[in-house]
């Protein structure tokens, strides 16, 4: 009988490593869908609009976003980005506005209608859509901005009645600059018996046949508020103006939790892994891009975070 | 004569000759067998054939900023500390193709890559590197559970995951018989002893003529691959032995890092002056980030071929040092060395825990001792602690 020394424990119960190899399979997650250019509509000198069905079947199509939340598109040999969906069609089209800043958002300015596009999504967390009913909204769009929140500002529309007052400021660098015109002014025109639907607009930098206000967008911000603890606050656009924009709101008794806004960081993988959105504790693509203003005012004020 | 599952957690002796033995046992069982190789003038991790391809005689001299292989005086197998190299390159692939795209005129499928994983056993594996590993895998667990929650409301939902998950590694670990100068796992508590999660794990003995190893068998995996080799009994000092080792080596590690409440640590440190000093030396030239074993971060390259007709998507390693790694339209968010030291120390050591329950830093030194100018983590944070000047 042989005797042998036998371990009384280990410093942990022994459990296996599942799974261990970290890197294989991910090609799924990152697989785009074909979809194609159905429409393309110029919104400004240097932004378009496509809208963009899938290629075979409405079961090969992505997950309808949620206003708020954003797609990955590709253009083939070209590369990828976020863009975030300002639009559902009823035969669930996606809608996408990009202004033409880089390579990529070039390429999908230039797409063809009937040329295919890469899809992936929908990535991340949107508007605070359930915490807005009966409650008196201010919505707050500098540029391009208005994009992720046009969605929303439609789902508004639609049903009038579920909310209070409701305040619309767009800002835009000229008139020429200004995103979905039309649609502004026919939200201008609209009737409204249940309390004020106001929708303002205002431009840096005027031209000669502009006759509406001048000035940067938190100087349509309203003066004072009846029920500001009733009130809930969605920002997008350029990060000092939502800075501006939150403190602004702040002062004028909104509490930090219910103001939105959201944060644009670069993105490769939108699911949380590659690493390049981090903003100190948060991964922007999976926890935002949309925060609440309590949880990333302090970080905000942070240089290059 | 004993099933091998009885043999799970004994501890035998055997000489040092069965070392090449149990690699044959792990090659006949269909493993691709990595190990240490002595490549140019550092140790790297790269498949081995038998035991003739360890770095035997070997050691290193590590400092911050400095790494240096020298002659042992013994025949020490394992006599090194760690390399460059990490257990990452195999587990993470520096690269690899994500799916191929075939243009047909205006239109054009993407197509999955299949990613065939050989069976891999890693020989050498020390205790720092184990729970390096186990750091990796949390960090996937915790951002898969969350792209495949409801709520995250994500499109894999619907993507099909791919088929055959592959075997985890045969994890065999050995016991450091001493620690480099650059180490520190005692005081982040992965080391020198093992935590679990290895089918094996070694003790190399060396006594005047007498070259051994101990082995302790922690798996059900590991007890049928050593029931293959000619085990000996240990004896009641073996286990003191290993002990006493690990003891030693623990207590002989002068770098500590001791932060108790990380998180918040950072969080008030944002704005510190000692950023600035660290900027001045740094280079952001991301060797800490490539030798690291727990950096994630990745990116996506897409290519094509001559003929715009055949695209692909590329997945490799990137670094946070990377001036473009934060770039959005109008520059970069963190375009200077100050913010991009920060955010990778302000990750490593504190969001980490937010974000995955855990340290990044897992005190294998590889950072100190790679980083070309010497910056020392386990300084800074000293540095940090001290009021802001």
């Amino acid at each position: 009988m042989v005797t042998i020394a036998k371990e009384v424990n280990f410093s942990q119960a022994e459990v296996p490593l599942k799974g261990t190899v970290v890197g294989a399979g991910d090609g799924h997650r990152y697989l785009p869908r074909a979809y194609i250019v159905s429409a393309r509509k110029r919104e400004a000198a240097d932004t378009v609009t496509l809208t963009l069905k899938p290629k075979d079947s409405i079961t090969d199509a992505c997950p309808l976003p949620e206003p708020g939340q954003f797609n990955m598109l590709y253009v083939f040999a070209v590369g990828e980005i976020p863009v975030s969906v300002c639009g559902v069609e009823s035969d669930g089209a996606f809608r996408h506005t990009i202004r033409r800043v880089g390579a990529v958002s070039a390429a999908l300015c230039d797409s063809k209608v009937g040329s295919t596009v890469g899809v992936r999504g929908a990535y991340g967390v949107g508007w605070p859509v359930a915490r807005m009913k009966q409650r008196s909204l201010i919505i707050l769009a500098g540029g391009l901005g208005l994009a992720p929140l046009r969605m929303l500002i439609l789902q508004v529309v639609r049903s009038r009645v579920d909310f209070a007052d409701i305040t619309i400021c767009i800002g835009a660098r000229t008139p020429s600059d200004v995103p979905f015109l039309r649609e502004i002014r026919s939200w201008q025109r609209l009737k409204c018996d249940a309390g004020l639907f106001d929708v303002r607009l205002i431009v840096d930098r005027a031209d000669r046949d502009w006759r509406g206000e001048v000035g940067v967008v938190t100087a349509l911000l309203p003066r004072s508020l009846t029920a500001p603890e009733l009130s809930l606050a969605m920002i997008c656009g350029p990060e000092v103006m939502m800075r501006h924009a939150a403190s602004g709101l702040v002062r004028l008794g909104l509490s930090r939790s219910d103001i939105y806004l959201s944060l644009e960081r670069n993105m490769k993988c939108a699911f949380g892994q590659c690493g390049h959105c981090q903003f100190n504790r948060y991964f922007v693509c999976r926890d935002g891009p949309i925060f609440s203003f309590e949880k990333v005012a302090s970080l905000l004020n942070v240089k290059d975070l | 004569m004993s099933s091998a599952s009885d043999l799970v957690g004994s501890c035998f002796r055997v000489s040092s000759d069965v070392l090449g033995l149990l690699i044959r046992a792990l090659k006949d069982d269909g493993y691709m067998t990595i190990g240490p190789r002595k490549v140019a003038e550092s140790i790297q991790l790269e498949v081995i054939d038998s035991v003739d391809d360890l770095p035997r005689g070997w050691g290193d001299q590590q400092d911050a900023g400095s790494y240096r292989l020298v002659r042992r005086s013994d025949s020490a197998y394992f006599g090194y500390n760690l390399g460059a190299d990490s257990w990452k390159k195999w587990l993470d692939p520096r690269r690899k193709l994500l799916w191929r795209a075939k243009r047909d005129g205006e239109s054009w499928e993407a197509e999955q890559s299949q990613m065939q994983v050989p069976r891999m056993a890693f020989i050498g594996v020390r205790a720092c590197e184990l729970a390096a590993i186990k750091v990796q895998l949390r960090v996937r667990e915790v951002t898969q559970a969350h792209s495949s929650s409801p709520d995250a409301q994500s499109s894999t939902l619907s993507a099909e995951a791919p088929a055959g998950v592959p075997e985890e590694p045969f994890l065999v670990g050995i016991n450091c018989s001493q620690a480099a100068a650059t180490c520190f796992c005692s005081s982040m508590h992965t080391g020198p002893a093992f935590g679990s999660g290895c089918d094996l794990v070694l003790t190399e003995v060396i006594n005047d003529d007498n070259h051994n190893f101990l082995i302790q068998i922690r798996t059900k995996r590991g007890a049928i691959i050593s029931s293959k080799l000619p085990l000996l009994p240990s004896i009641e000092d073996d286990l003191a032995h290993i002990d006493r080792q690990i003891a030693r080596v623990s207590d002989s590690q002068s770098r500590q890092l001791n932060i108790s409440n990380p998180a918040e640590f950072f969080s008030r440190r944002l704005e510190h002056s000692h950023w600035d000093d660290v900027a001045t030396r740094c280079l952001s030239c991301a060797n800490c980030t490539l030798v690291c074993p727990t950096c994630f971060c990745s990116t996506v390259e897409d290519t094509t071929d001559v003929k715009n007709a055949v695209a692909e998507r590329w997945l490799r390693w990137d670094s946070c040092f990377h001036l473009d790694f934060s770039f959005i339209h109008g520059g970069s968010v963190r375009s200077s060395t100050r913010s991009r030291y920060r955010q990778w120390l302000t990750h490593k050591l504190g969001t980490w825990h937010e974000q995955f329950g855990s340290s990044g830093c897992v005190g294998c030194g590889r950072c100190i001792a790679w980083c070309p100018v010497g910056i020392d983590l386990t300084a800074e944070v000293k540095s940090l602690s001290q009021p802001t000047q």
